[in-house]
């Protein structure tokens, strides 16, 4: 009795140790290589995506630092302008609103170096000058706080104050093409003329 | 031993071993190239990156230094000739607004240009000392009284900005209002800042703004400052074998520096003068011609560009950084800022 199991587990551990050398034998089968290949290529594939992303985010960042910096260099240039508007013998609304038209010192577009305009537009960037004060930030959509009395005679009903304004609305907008799509940016400001 | 059990036990074949080695040789070469190239990309645009974010850094610290300035506009005549030999010094009408030392551009726009490395003023503010002739690839000449002396600092646009003859001009730049002839070579700016002498914030004395500049911490009324390009190392085209400013060849030189601060008292020539260096030395100008164009795009770059009468100064800086194969890379960084308050007449 003892004997027979004995033998019964001798069998069991020689059949265990059977499989086992078949399967050591074995070694990776084409299923597994493709498998282990098909992972590290995924893992390539997904780290290539997201350095190119991040290219593409760093090459964003700067469109928009230059950008800033063109939208800043522009207003500057709005204040120098109506600096000089204070003093101008055809008044200062007039000063301004001449630089900025079609022809003047800066005129009502620009373009600005390494930037693409978006599809349908030849310049980046434009300058407005608000004389209505009846305008609103709503449809100018920009937070200036209009309407408002722009010439000081009391009122925010006059819809042209380029003979009489004290002070004026600007907005600088910008509009360029870049691989993240079409990208903008907003500058509202006042010119005073005092 | 049937079939079966041969093949399981055979497992891979010399041949199914090589294809699978070789797939994945390939594949982990693959992985390593790219890993290799984007990690030299990302080290590049972060090179690139941080030297644009310090320039930027820089623009931002030179608006809030000149926004409540009044700018200079440093140029003299001179009141006595200057033989090519004299190295004593130089009589003009004033010096005030020149930096404590510098680079003179004199008789600018004919066949007797020179410029003129000097060390010091002198306290009667009319004699720049300690003279270096024939400085940036120019000779030592001899110059007549009356001649033309400029502070290479300074580039300021000409009078006649329609087709003004050549020597007239040294460059024409791009501006936010267009293409600008200037003289000078833009490599600085000088300017005078509200200053309270008790080291308060009291800028008023009987109504009147304080102007000056704080040396070594102290506001002083006879205090002048001035920022300007301090060449550090060169850059030879040849030597790397790469057209930094894309001209077309490989023979240029540049000179790399940083932007300095200086501070100094007028009435004191002797007094040490307060340098403070406004970023990284990453700046990029042409040796022997600086203010030239750098990026081809055929209008010379200024690095300030002032035009006293609109009261506006063009900053434009040329950093260098390094691209994803290892070369170099300019990258620029521009504004314009609006000085708020009268300039020096």
């Amino acid at each position: 009795m003892a004997e027979n199991e004995t033998s019964r587990a001798r069998r069991v551990f020689r059949g265990r140790e059977r499989a086992r050398t078949r399967h050591n034998r074995q070694g990776i089968t084409m299923l597994e290589v493709s498998l282990a290949l098909t992972i590290l290529v995924i893992a390539l594939v997904a780290t290539t995506a997201s350095n190119m992303r991040m290219h593409s985010l760093q090459r964003s960042n700067r469109d928009r630092v230059v950008a800033q910096n063109a939208v800043q260099a522009i207003a500057e240039t709005v204040q120098a302008i109506a600096r000089k508007g204070v003093t101008a013998p055809n008044g200062f609304g007039n000063y301004v609103v001449t630089a900025l038209a079609a022809g003047g010192e800066l005129g009502p577009a620009f373009d600005v170096p390494e930037l693409n305009p978006v599809a349908g537009e030849t310049r980046v960037g434009s300058v407005v000058v608000i004389t209505d004060e009846t305008s609103s930030d709503g449809t100018l959509g920009a937070a200036l706080g209009l309407p408002r009395d722009l010439n000081g005679d009391g009122d925010a009903l006059d819809t042209n104050v380029t003979a009489s304004a004290h002070l004026l609305p600007v907005v600088i907008t910008l509009r360029w093409r870049n691989q993240a799509g079409d990208q903008r940016i907003v500058h509202p400001f006042y010119v005073f003329g005092y | 031993m049937n079939t079966r059990q041969r093949r399981l036990r055979a497992g891979f074949t010399l041949v199914e071993t090589a294809i699978a080695a070789t797939l994945f040789g390939v594949v982990v070469l693959g992985i390593l190239m790219v890993s290799a190239r984007d990690d030299q990309r990302s080290k590049a645009g972060l090179t690139i990156g941080v030297a644009e974010m310090r320039a930027q850094q820089m623009l931002a610290a030179l608006q809030e230094e000149f926004v409540h300035a009044r700018g200079a506009a440093p140029r003299a005549v001179l009141t006595q000739a200057l033989s090519s030999n004299d190295t004593a010094g130089i009589t003009v009408d004033s010096t005030l607004g020149f930096p404590d030392s510098g680079l003179l551009l004199i008789d600018r726009g004919n066949g007797s240009i020179e410029r003129v490395r000097y060390a010091q003023l002198d306290a009667t503010r009319t004699r720049f000392l300690g003279l270096t002739r024939g400085e940036q690839c120019t000779t030592a000449n001899s110059h007549s009284s009356g001649a033309d002396v400029l502070w290479v600092g300074l580039a300021e646009p000409i009078l006649l900005q329609s087709s003004p003859p050549a020597a007239l001009f040294d460059g024409r730049a791009r501006s936010s209002t267009g293409p600008v002839f200037f003289r000078g070579d833009g490599a600085g700016f000088s300017y005078r800042v509200p200053v309270d002498p008790a080291g308060g914030a009291d800028y008023l004395a009987a109504g009147n703004v304080r102007w000056g500049a704080n040396v070594a911490h102290v506001g002083l009324e006879a205090g002048w400052a001035a920022v300007v390009f301090v060449p550090r190392f060169t850059y030879e085209e040849s030597t790397l074998g790469f057209d930094l400013n894309a001209d077309g060849d490989t023979l240029d030189v540049f000179d790399i520096g940083q932007l300095q601060r200086r501070t100094w008292d007028t009435s004191d020539p002797t007094a040490p003068p307060s340098e403070l260096g406004l970023g990284p030395t990453v700046i990029v100008q042409e040796r022997c011609n600086w203010g030239g164009d750098l990026n081809g795009d055929g209008f010379d770059d200024p690095m300030f560009l002032w035009n006293a009468d609109t009261r506006r100064l063009h900053v434009k800086i040329h950093v260098l950084g390094q691209s994803s194969s290892n070369a170099p890379i300019m990258r620029a960084v521009e504004t314009t800022i609006f000085l708020r308050n009268v300039p020096e007449s």
